[in-house]
C-alpha cells in the first residue's frame, strides 16, 4: 500500500516511516508542509495519506486542511489525521468531507500501539471510518442528554462501533458474544432513533453524524 | 521607562547641540517677552520718573501703563506658556498630551501660565541678557586678531586689547568661553524643561498621565503573558511532545519485533505505558496553557472544548457569529476559563451556561450562569480568580458585572467593545 506521510517534527517523521515500512506499508513520500503534502497528494496517487493536523507555515491546521482538499480533488481518497489533541472541531471538519467514509482521526499516542495502528490504516483504506477512542467518549459526554438513554454496556458498544470495527471485533473487544453485540446495537440505534442499516461504515457515520450533527457548535 | 509614556516628574539627559539650539531658542523667547513687558511697561516708568508735569499727568501715565501691563502680561504669558510646552514636549520627545489649558471664563487657569511668565521673564531674562552678552563678547574675542592686527583697538566691556598676543589670549580664552556655554547648555535645557513641566502641569494632570501610563502597561503585561503562554505552549508542542511521542513509538516498535514470552517484555510494556500517562498529563497541561483551538476555530469551540473536561453539565450558546481579534479571543477565554473553574470548584452548581453573543455592532458580551448557592465576589479570598479575571477585563476596557445573592443563582457578565465583523489575524 502506498502511503503518502506529512508531519514537520523530523523525529517522529522518521519515527512514523520506520514504523510504516516495518508494518508492510510502503511510504513514498514524507513531506514536513501542508504544501508539500498537497504537491505529492496529487502526484504520486498514494493510496493513503497520513498527516499531522499543526504543519508549518503558521502552524494552524493546515495538515487538516491540506488532507480535506485532496479528499475534495480526489473523492473517497483515504486519509488518517494524527492530532496531538481531543478537539472535536477538528474531527467535524473532516468527519464532513464526503461523508466520512475512509477518514481517520487518532491521538498520536495510538501509533505506539504498532500493531493496532497498522490495523486502523487498513481499516480506513478500505474505507471506514476511525475516530479515536478518546475522542467519541468525548463527543458521547457532551451528547450527554439522549445518550443518557443508553445502559453503560450500550455506551461502550458504541464507542468501539464508532471506531470502525467489525461486530465480531466489537464482541472480542467487549468480551461478549457477537449475538449479545447485534442486540446492542439494535437497542442503540433504536434509542437514538437511526434507521438498522447493515452497511458497517454507514452505520458508523450515521452515530458520528448524529454524535456531530446536534453538538452545540453547529 | 519608555520615552513615549508622558511622566513629568523626571526629566531626561539631552544632547549638547540639542541643548545649545534649545537654550537660543529660550533665551530669544524670554528675552522678546522681556522687551515687550518693557514697552509695556514704559509708560509706568515715565509716569513715575518722568519731568514734573503735573501729578495728574504722572497718574494718568501709570495708569495707562498699568491697564496696557494688565491686558499684554496675560497674552504674553499665554504665548511664552504655550511656546515653553511645545518646545519642552518636543526636546523630551514626549506627546504633547494636554497641557495646560487657559480658559477666559476662569481667571484661575491663568495662573500657571502668568507664574511661568513672570519667571522666565525675571531669571529667565536676566540669565538670557547674560548669556547673550557672554556671547557677543566672545564673538568680538573670537575676531579680535584680525582687528588689532589692523592697528585698531578692541574694547570689550572693562578690558581693551591693544597687541597681538592680547588679542590670542583673548581670542583662546572665548574659545574656552563658548565651549563651556555649549556643554552647560544640555544641563540648561533640562532645568527649563523641569520648569516648564513643574509650573505648567497641575498635580491632577500628572496623576492623569501616571494613571493613563498604569493602564497602558498592565495592558502591555496582560498582552505579555498571553505571548509567553503561547511560547511556552509551542515549546512543550514542537519539543518535549515529540521526544516524548518518539519514546512511546520506539518502545512500540521494539514490542512488535519481539516475541510474546521474550524476556523483560513486560518491562518494556510498563514503560511504554508510563510514557502514555506521562503525555496525557502533559497533553492535558498544555492544553491550560493555550488551546490550539482557540486559534484555529475560536472563542465558541475553544470553550466548548473546555466544558467537556469538566465535571459538571455546561451549556454553551454561541451567538458570536465572526471570530473575534485574537487578543480579545485569548482574554475572553480565559476568563470563561477562570470562571468555569470557580464554577466547579467554589458554586456547589450542577449546571451551568455559557452564551457569548453580540448585543451591539461593536459589544461582545459572555455570560457565565449557574445553579450554585452563589455569594461569589471581587476582592475575597476564597474566590481570587475573579481578581484576575476583573484585571483582565480592564486590560481589555471592558465591563464586568457579578450577581451572586446567597443561594444562588450566579450570573457574571463580562462586555468589552470589538470592531464589527472582523478577522482574526
Amino acid at each position: 500500500m502506498r502511503v503518502v506521510l506529512a508531519e514537520d517534527n523530523t523525529l517522529l517523521r522518521e519515527g512514523l516511516q520506520l514504523l510504516l515500512e516495518r508494518s508492510g506499508f510502503s511510504v513514498v513520500a514524507a513531506v514536513d508542509t501542508a504544501e508539500r503534502l498537497l504537491e505529492v497528494g496529487r502526484v504520486m496517487e498514494p493510496d493513503l495519506v497520513v498527516t499531522d493536523v499543526r504543519m508549518p507555515p503558521t502552524f494552524r491546521s493546515e495538515g487538516l486542511a491540506a488532507a480535506v482538499t485532496l479528499r475534495e480533488e480526489n473523492p473517497g481518497l483515504p486519509v488518517v489525521v494524527l492530532s496531538q489533541y481531543v478537539e472535536q472541531s477538528y474531527v467535524a471538519e473532516l468527519l464532513d468531507s464526503a461523508d466520512g467514509a475512509a477518514v481517520g482521526y487518532l491521538l498520536k499516542d495510538r501509533v505506539s500501539d504498532v500493531a493496532d495502528f497498522a490495523d486502523t490504516l487498513r481499516r480506513v483504506h478500505a474505507g471506514g471510518t476511525a475516530v479515536d477512542p478518546a475522542v467519541i467518549t468525548q463527543m458521547i459526554k457532551r451528547r450527554r442528554d439522549p445518550l443518557e438513554r443508553l445502559t453503560p454496556r450500550e455506551r461502550e458498544v458504541l464507542a468501539v462501533m464508532a471506531e470502525g470495527h467489525s461486530n465480531a471485533a466489537i464482541a472480542r473487544r467487549l468480551v461478549i458474544s457477537e449475538a449479545a453485540v447485534v442486540k446492542h446495537i439494535g437497542n442503540v440505534m433504536m434509542k437514538l432513533d437511526l434507521p438498522p442499516n447493515d452497511d458497517q461504515n454507514r452505520r458508523v457515520a450515521a452515530v458520528l453524524t448524529f454524535l456531530r450533527g446536534r453538538s452545540p457548535e453547529q | 521607562m519608555s520615552g513615549r509614556e508622558p511622566a513629568p516628574r523626571a526629566v531626561p539627559e539631552i544632547g549638547r547641540w540639542r541643548g545649545s539650539v534649545y537654550c537660543a531658542a529660550v533665551g530669544t523667547q524670554a528675552l522678546v517677552a522681556l522687551a515687550v513687558v518693557v514697552a509695556l511697561g514704559t509708560p509706568v516708568g515715565l509716569g513715575l520718573a518722568g519731568p514734573a508735569r503735573g501729578s495728574a499727568a504722572a497718574g494718568a501715565w501709570v495708569v495707562a501703563g498699568l491697564a496696557l501691563l494688565g491686558l499684554g502680561l496675560p497674552c504674553v504669558a499665554i504665548v511664552l506658556a504655550r511656546l515653553g510646552w511645545n518646545g519642552a514636549a518636543a526636546l523630551l520627545e514626549r506627546s504633547p498630551g494636554q497641557p495646560f489649558e487657559v480658559r477666559l471664563r476662569e481667571l484661575r487657569t491663568l495662573t500657571r501660565p502668568l507664574a511661568y511668565a513672570v519667571v522666565m521673564v525675571t531669571i529667565g531674562g536676566v540669565v538670557a541678557l547674560v548669556v547673550l552678552l557672554l556671547v557677543i563678547a566672545a564673538v568680538v574675542a573670537l575676531l579680535s586678531p584680525w582687528l588689532t592686527a589692523g592697528g585698531d583697538e578692541v574694547v570689550i566691556g572693562p578690558v581693551t586689547l591693544s597687541t597681538t598676543p592680547q588679542s590670542v589670549l583673548a581670542a583662546v580664552c572665548a574659545v574656552g568661553l563658548l565651549t563651556g556655554l555649549v556643554s552647560a547648555s544640555s544641563r540648561l535645557a533640562r532645568v527649563h524643561c523641569a520648569v516648564v513641566l513643574q509650573l505648567l502641569t497641575s498635580p491632577e494632570q500628572r496623576l492623569q498621565s501616571d494613571l493613563t501610563a498604569t493602564v497602558r502597561s498592565r495592558a502591555r503585561l496582560v498582552r505579555a503573558f498571553d505571548v509567553e503562554r503561547r511560547r511556552i505552549e509551542r515549546d512543550l508542542h514542537d519539543g518535549v511532545q515529540p521526544q516524548l511521542m518518539s519514546i512511546s513509538m520506539t518502545l512500540g516498535l521494539a514490542l512488535a519485533m519481539m516475541p510474546p514470552d521474550a524476556p523483560g517484555r513486560s518491562d518494556v510494556m510498563r514503560a511504554q505505558h508510563q510514557a502514555k500517562d506521562t503525555l496525557e498529563a502533559l497533553r492535558r497541561f498544555v492544553r491550560n496553557i493555550h488551546p490550539q483551538v482557540l486559534i484555529d476555530h475560536g472563542l465558541g469551540a475553544a470553550v466548548g472544548e473546555l466544558a467537556d473536561t469538566l465535571p459538571i453539565s455546561i451549556r454553551i450558546e454561541d451567538r458570536l457569529g465572526d471570530r473575534l481579534p485574537a487578543e480579545v479571543e485569548t482574554n475572553l477565554y480565559f476568563c470563561v476559563a477562570e470562571l468555569l473553574t470557580n464554577v466547579v470548584k467554589h458554586s456547589g452548581a450542577t449546571h451551568a451556561v455559557v452564551r457569548l453573543g453580540r448585543p451591539g455592532p461593536r459589544a461582545v458580551e459572555v455570560v457565565v450562569e449557574d445553579d450554585g448557592h452563589g455569594g461569589a465576589g471581587i476582592g475575597r479570598n476564597d474566590n481570587s480568580g475573579l481578581d484576575g479575571i476583573a484585571d483582565r477585563v480592564a486590560a481589555l476596557d471592558g465591563t464586568l458585572s457579578i450577581d451572586s445573592p446567597l443561594g444562588g443563582p450566579t450570573v457574571v457578565a463580562i462586555t468589552v467593545t470589538a470592531p464589527e465583523g472582523t478577522v482574526h489575524d
